[in-house]
């Protein structure tokens, strides 16, 4: 595609609105382009006009406290005992990273079809049973084209003694960060906790994802970006944290999964 | 001299939090009557709040002034979360919300006039000089999450045109606004 093809999708970009491939083509674009990096963020500005347009309301004044509370709690946490919070998540030992050589293995790319077919299997009757086509069509393709991107991977987690019914799929984009992870079994969250995700990189960094609930019937579905030191992660873990998510794993493990 | 938004997300990435209690004083009324838009629910668009600023909070270095605005940044971050949320609900639930007025409709009665920024009456006017169509198509992206195909099947038009008015009415509100 050439820069004017581009340029054309910059107006979908600032909305948010383009299809997840396109999506990405445009990013690694934007790598390049300056120009194109000038008027997307004139765009983005232009669509951010637009919330102007709800009239504004103001919130309750106890938010306020409770988020300056849950921030001193962070601080006061990862200042604290920064080691002993880490140390649950890493019970599993990361394996070594070993860079991927270029040619195919076609016994990983035969298991990795298999893999996208099951997924694909299982999310279609997942959203058939729910009934929301609409949505769950973009999803598919939305999973189809990041594992079909070249520094796509799928770790699969499984519940931990706290949850044994609880599994989920995590498919992410090495290149890009761009990761969505699927969670089924997994208990309602208490008021005022959350899930979140955690990625553990093979010297033991513990960085933070992104917070997460689950529906009625336990599922769940995240939409994150994986922060560029975390993207050669081995293992991902689930805790339950504060609702708002916090910077050091604090509370209990119900997910855990490594890179095969 | 007030702080520029800049300035108190370098603060914040600092770990000063009155800084970012001053950023949540700013901008916690455009961003929570956002939220109530999308969400049409007091409780969650609490909760998206918190976590605007608790990732504002957490991710403060990354923002990246040559990348766009602070305002645009923190807008982005609650659009976001608000419509993953959405998304999350069930169908019906959904469908329940499309009842819901849309802000245009809602801002252009005169009589509902009680809070109008400055900046609420440049786009307001901006929106009124482009085209119906233009105008519907990019509420929909914006308001309702809703991608390019879900806007040609809920407005039956075919998916060129709703790209293209996307595309048009951008860039003639962008126009309209530098004025």
């Amino acid at each position: 595609m050439s820069h004017e093809d581009y340029k054309g999708m910059l107006e979908l970009e600032a909305l948010d609105a383009l299809e997840a491939i396109e999506g990405r083509a445009v990013r690694e674009h934007l790598e390049d382009c300056a120009e194109c990096r000038a008027e997307l963020r004139e765009l983005r500005d232009t669509a951010a006009m637009l919330a102007h347009l709800v009239p504004a309301a103001t919130p309750p004044a106890h938010l306020r406290a409770r988020i300056l509370d849950a921030v001193a709690a962070e601080d006061q946490k990862s200042s604290a005992q920064p080691e002993t919070d880490t140390q649950p998540l890493k019970e599993k030992e990361p394996l070594p990273f070993v860079p991927r050589r270029a040619s195919y293995n076609w016994g990983a790319l035969l298991a990795a079809s298999v893999l996208i077919g099951a997924l694909l299997v299982s999310l279609f009757l997942v959203w058939q049973r729910k009934n929301q086509a609409e949505a769950e069509l973009a999803r598919e393709r939305e999973v189809r084209e990041l594992l079909s991107a070249p520094g796509s991977n799928m770790v699969m987690l499984a519940g931990t003694e706290t949850a044994p019914q609880a599994r989920a799929k995590l498919a992410y984009d090495r290149q890009t960060g761009r990761a969505v992870l699927f969670a089924d079994g997994l208990p309602p969250a208490p008021a005022g906790k959350a899930y979140q995700l955690w990625f553990i990189t093979p010297d033991g960094k513990v960085l933070p994802g992104g917070v997460f609930a689950t529906n009625q019937s336990g599922q769940a579905e995240m939409r994150d970006q994986i922060p560029a030191e975390g993207r050669n992660a081995q293992t991902f873990a689930v805790t339950l944290e504060p609702a708002g998510g916090v910077r050091v794993a604090t509370g209990a493990k119900y997910l855990l999964g490594s890179k095969s | 001299m007030p702080t520029s938004d800049t300035e108190l997300l370098r603060a914040i990435a600092s770990g000063d939090s009155g800084a970012l209690a001053e950023l949540y004083d700013r901008y916690r009324s455009i961003l929570f009557g956002l939220l109530l838009r999308i969400l049409h629910d007091s409780a969650e668009a609490e909760d998206v709040l918190q976590e605007v600023f608790i990732q504002t909070w957490r991710r403060a270095s990354a923002f990246d002034e040559s990348r766009g605005k602070a305002f645009t940044w923190l807008v982005t971050i609650a659009r976001s979360r608000a419509i993953d949320r959405l998304r999350s609900r069930s169908a019906q639930e959904r469908t329940a919300l499309r009842a819901a007025p849309d802000p245009w409709e809602k801002v252009s009665d005169a009589s509902d006039d009680a809070v109008r920024s400055e900046e609420g009456e440049r786009v307001r006017r901006a929106l009124a000089e482009i085209s119906e169509e233009q105008r519907q198509t990019l509420l929909l992206a914006y308001f309702e999450g809703l991608s390019q195909t879900e806007i040609a099947e809920r407005t039956s038009t075919p998916l060129g045109t709703v790209k293209t008015r996307t595309r048009a009415g951008l860039l003639r509100l962008r126009e309209l606004l530098s004025r």
